[in-house]
């Protein structure tokens, strides 16, 4: 026992002369992998072909039975980030962190067992529900900890470790595509294999992070960081408990604010390949819609740091109400420049989307700081996460139902996405106001400082 | 890198390079291959 109190939060605590800087590095390590969910799909070809091999045999899974796989992870992110957030919150990042690497990992292995046996619920409790835990633990466990190392630019911080979940497909997809052709043989497509060596080069990775992080001591602050005098409406001093927030409309108000904002972008994420190309017919392929696609993933990624760390200087209500002035122009001009044939402009428009769409998954945390103060932002961020869980449904249902009404009510496919867009524009104007209704915490909600100190010891 | 809080030990050069070369060269080889690919759309 005396060896696993290494991870308690007491020995999590920084020496001094600890730089600030090594924060954000074992941040990313934990989401540089979780984020391979993004990228899970590379798997679900060569999953349909276990037993045929070149192709489907009957008593192959087919496709429909996979995707499931992706959503019970994504479920249990939702759920264990907002069950188990206040238990990553008390317990210290170091703990979160190794419980993510080891749910994570043990996933993928579990996983691999699975589709050795040829056991698809085997494949569900694997990768779906150890690794969608794994992944919650992961998604929160060093936010909290980012904020208190940079008080002073809580934004960029965050949007550093969050970039990285939106940059790990980039990595996982060609690393799983490359290790398959390592594995595969003439009587194999090589999946349990990449997912055994995925999974343990991820545990090394997160576990890598989990050493190196650390938390500030009580009352640590920045060299020359001096907290301001003046007090700013949005940006409180005081802390609300987890639970109590879930009283608050502020809350909610944030709970729709990210839903929105997550809605508008995961739908167009979803089906921007082919979308690209039933608006471009002839001129964007399946091959060069990759590009496209993987473009996006640029942007979604650059945007988190980019965004989050403009939250900074201009305020997080401030930041919204960019992405949804914004957004709306650009969803209203993509049916225009899709009629008019105008593919670059096409391209940034989607482009710029797709950065606030990871810029308002960057923001939130710093956003919740400001309402709900530092103590238990991490918890209350596993709360909030329940957003992005239902975004997730609502998003593609949203594109491809309409798109699906569009086309068969006899519009060409190549106009077949403009309701979308105007409809996701529209969804943008309630963001807007639950923005706009966002105000300060009411006082009754903060903590007592004695019951601060009464819950934990405070870093 | 030691699990141990007390005592001071300040981070070093070195250990800096090394956090963010870990986590950096992955994801610039990520970013890379993606770029190329996506280069592909305006040929």
């Amino acid at each position: 026992m005396a060896l696993l109190s290494i991870l308690d939060r007491s020995h999590t605590i920084a020496k001094p002369g600890f730089s600030r800087w090594m924060v954000p590095p074992a941040a990313l390590c934990i989401h540089l992998c979780i984020g391979q969910a993004y990228a899970f799909s590379v798997f679900n070809l060569p999953l349909t072909k276990l037993i045929g091999i070149t192709k489907s045999a009957p008593d192959d899974w087919k496709l429909t039975d996979l995707g499931w796989i992706f959503s019970i992870a994504i479920f249990f992110l939702g759920f264990s980030a907002a069950v188990l957030g206040r238990w990553v919150e008390e317990g210290g990042p170091r703990r979160a962190m190794v419980a993510a690497a080891l749910c994570f990992a043990g996933g993928f292995l579990v996983s691999a067992f699975g589709v050795s046996v040829h056991q698809l619920w085997i494949v569900y409790l694997g990768y779906g529900v150890l690794g969608g835990i794994g992944l919650g633990l992961g998604y929160i466990s060093p936010v909290s900890t980012l904020i208190k190392w940079f008080p002073d630019r809580p934004g960029m911080a965050t949007g550093m470790a969050i970039m990285g979940f939106g940059g790990a497909a980039m990595i996982a997809a060609p690393l799983s595509v490359w290790l398959m052709s390592v594995f595969s043989t003439p009587t194999h497509v090589g999946v349990a294999e990449s997912f055994v060596v995925m999974g343990l080069v991820y545990a090394c990775f997160m576990l890598v992070g989990a050493a190196i992080v650390r938390l500030p001591a009580p009352g640590w602050r920045p060299d020359g960081f001096v907290p301001s005098t003046q007090p700013k409406k949005l940006v409180t001093t005081n802390d609300v408990y987890v639970y109590q927030a879930l009283k608050t409309p502020q809350f909610w108000l944030i709970w729709i604010v990210l839903c929105v904002n997550v809605t508008a972008g995961i739908g167009v994420l979803g089906q921007a390949s082919a979308m690209s190309q039933e608006m471009f017919p002839g001129r964007v392929t399946a091959a060069t819609a990759g590009g496209f696609v993987g473009l996006l993933s640029i942007f979604n990624m650059a945007g988190r740091f980019f965004w989050a760390s403009m939250s900074d200087h201009i305020g997080r209500k401030n930041t919204y109400f960019i992405f949804f002035a914004l957004g709306f122009v650009l969803y209203a001009l993509v049916p225009y420049f899709g009629g008019a044939g105008n593919l670059a402009l096409f391209v940034l428009c989607f482009g710029v989307i797709l950065s606030m769409y990871g810029g308002g998954f960057a923001t939130v945390p710093a956003y919740l700081r400001d309402m709900f103060g530092t103590r238990y932002v991490g918890a209350i961020h596993g709360l909030l996460i329940t957003a992005w869980s239902v975004a997730g449904v609502l998003g593609p249902v949203l594109v491809n139902y309409i798109r699906q009404y569009q086309i068969d009510s006899g519009v060409p496919k190549a106009q077949a996405y403009n309701v979308t867009m105007y409809i996701m524009a529209g969804l943008l104007v309630v963001g807007f106001i639950a923005n706009f209704l966002i105000k300060a915490v009411d006082d009754r909600h903060h903590m007592e400082l004695e019951t601060v100190d009464d819950l934990v010891g405070v870093a | 890198m030691s699990f141990d809080n007390r005592g001071v030990s300040p981070t070093t050069p070195l250990q800096l390079a090394l956090a963010w070369g870990f986590v950096g060269i992955p994801l610039l080889w990520g970013i890379y291959g993606t770029l190329l690919n996506a280069m592909k759309l305006f040929q």
